[in-house]
């Protein structure tokens, strides 16, 4: 008898340290406020990023550096999910005007020594914070995508990279999860890290995870329609609108979105926007005047519309969309697709848009918000 | 090594306390597949369903090792190891021994749970053919 009850107290002590470390949800961590430059002139200007030794690129990722020079990475190879995929990564000098020759950071190869499994890789996303750099991943263990699970990496200066470790955000295997959005910090150091589900059934959800990778809460957005890839965009300490990509094989629907006004602990239901599009992602991004930018593929069929579109309250009203790309060459020889948007805000005001193009080489667009208020197309909500 | 979770190869506490617990006495604790079949396949089946149920959201809630040790502590009399078991589950989620912060992690795997689900099936099985 007393064993039995030394064994209840030790169950019961052994389950209070959770409960009495356990800290309030942190809010977001807001930046101070970008405002526009008075009087700048509008600025739009294009380039593509340096090439790499492969015919296949996709999937772009970026951060500004603390000395105000840019990271770009992206994957390439012979195609997804190949064996030969590697990562690369590429900076830009803002003296300089150059982006560096790209170096592979991560392959299956290499991946595969510290995670066992690993088939392929792809889907970088760079993420800078108070301790390191840090590279989020998929990396693929069998099949397809769906065969896919989150790793991180992380480097005190882009140079020298740790082993990858798993994030663990499935109790199944931990397969099915795979990233591609940019996080965004929480005040606490840890980070609501976008992440999303398709083995088997479509979902999206916030992950929180701590600065070692350690997935520490994961809140879904409750949706029975196959919604992936949330991109989120923070608009105060505890509000922040994710926007989804509808993931259907055939039918058309448009992009989606959820909001969140607890920090990402609890999510909306998801409501449609006026934008139409089919199975390809979004990204979004914050302006100084809180009107927000969303890019897309406008069309219902294919990726070779990509456009960006405005709305100032929050999305009930929308602007038309202005086509960044517009391809309507009947050639298909080569894929004519523009596609997989990353939007970035550097701290000078300027927005950065990289996109997979044409899926061979990864284009960078940057422009001010005086050429967002001088474009008539974004002016006007309908 | 423990903090190295890799994929399909690293089992849960409970997987490596029963085997352990069936090496010396088979059978003892067959009692228990039927409850870690039903749990695990409602764990992954709301994992592959479809995002309404998030039931793998519970093992992170600071309070689940409670709820476990609860449990644990209610079938300490009758069932001592179990509990035992319980509290290794428990004291290796306190100690982070493995990446995963939830705790279905510790006291769940898909293996664990397929040979559970296995067991009852056949059970199942075997009395319906007795029966006919």
């Amino acid at each position: 008898m007393t064993k039995t009850w030394l064994l209840r107290a030790l169950l019961l002590v052994a389950a209070l340290p959770p409960i009495v470390l356990q800290k309030p949800h942190p809010r977001f961590s807001v930046a101070p406020a970008i405002l526009p430059a008075k009087g700048a002139a509008p600025r739009f200007a294009a380039e593509f990023l340096p090439p790499i030794p492969a015919d296949f690129v996709h999937g772009a990722t970026m951060i500004e550096l603390p000395n105000g020079n840019l990271a770009a990475a992206w994957y390439g190879g012979i195609d997804e999910i190949m064996p030969d995929v590697k990562i690369y990564l590429s900076i830009y000098d803002q003296h300089a005007k150059t982006w560096s020759v790209p170096v592979a950071i991560e392959s299956a190869e290499h991946a595969k020594k510290s995670l066992g499994m690993v088939k392929s890789i792809g889907n970088p996303v760079l993420y800078h914070d108070r301790n390191d750099y840090k590279l989020f991943f998929v990396a693929v263990v069998t099949g397809g995508w769906s065969g896919g699970t989150i790793c991180m990496k992380s480097s005190p200066d882009l140079v020298h990279w740790s082993a990858p470790v798993h994030v663990v955000s499935s109790p199944l295997f931990d397969l099915g999860m795979l990233v591609r959005a940019a996080p965004v910090p929480f005040d606490d150091g840890t980070i609501a890290l976008p992440i999303y589900h398709q083995l088997n059934a479509k979902w999206s959800a916030i992950a929180r995870v701590d600065s070692e990778g350690h997935v520490l809460d994961i809140a879904r957005i409750a949706d029975a329609r196959p919604l992936l890839q949330p991109w989120l965009v923070m608009t105060s300490d505890k509000d922040a609108v994710a926007f989804l990509r509808f993931s259907h094989p055939h039918k058309p629907f448009a992009v989606t979105m959820s909001k969140t006004h607890d920090a990402g602990t609890h999510w909306s239901d998801v409501v449609p926007t006026p934008l139409v599009h089919r199975d390809s992602q979004v990204s979004g991004v914050l302006l100084g005047d809180h009107s927000l930018l969303v890019f897309y593929n406008g069309s219902a069929w294919d990726r070779r519309d990509l456009s960006v579109a405005r709305t100032t309250d929050g999305g009930l009203h929308w602007s038309w969309p202005y086509h960044i790309e517009h391809d309507t060459t009947g050639n298909d020889i080569v894929r004519r697709e523009y596609s997989y948007p990353y939007v970035y805000r550097t701290r000078d005001g300027n927005i950065h848009l990289l996109y997979t193009w044409q899926r061979t080489r990864i284009r960078h667009v940057t422009f001010n918000e005086a050429w967002v208020r001088a474009n008539p197309t974004l002016a006007v909500m309908r | 090594m423990v903090s190295a979770w890799s994929i399909l190869a690293f089992p849960s506490v409970t997987t490596v306390a029963l085997l352990l617990l069936h090496w010396h006495r088979p059978r003892r604790y067959e009692w228990l597949f039927p409850i870690i079949a039903v749990i695990g396949i409602a764990l992954y089946a709301t994992t592959i369903g479809g995002p309404s149920i998030n039931m793998y959201r519970l093992g992170f809630s600071p309070y689940a090792p409670l709820a476990l040790a609860i449990v644990a502590a209610l079938v300490a009399a009758r069932a001592p190891k179990i509990a035992i078991i319980a509290l290794v589950v428990i004291v290796a989620f306190d100690l982070h021994l493995y990446r995963s912060r939830n705790l279905f992690d510790y006291a769940l795997d898909p293996i664990l749970v397929a040979t559970a689900t296995f067991w009852c099936v056949r059970r199942l099985f075997s009395r319906s053919f007795r029966r006919a």
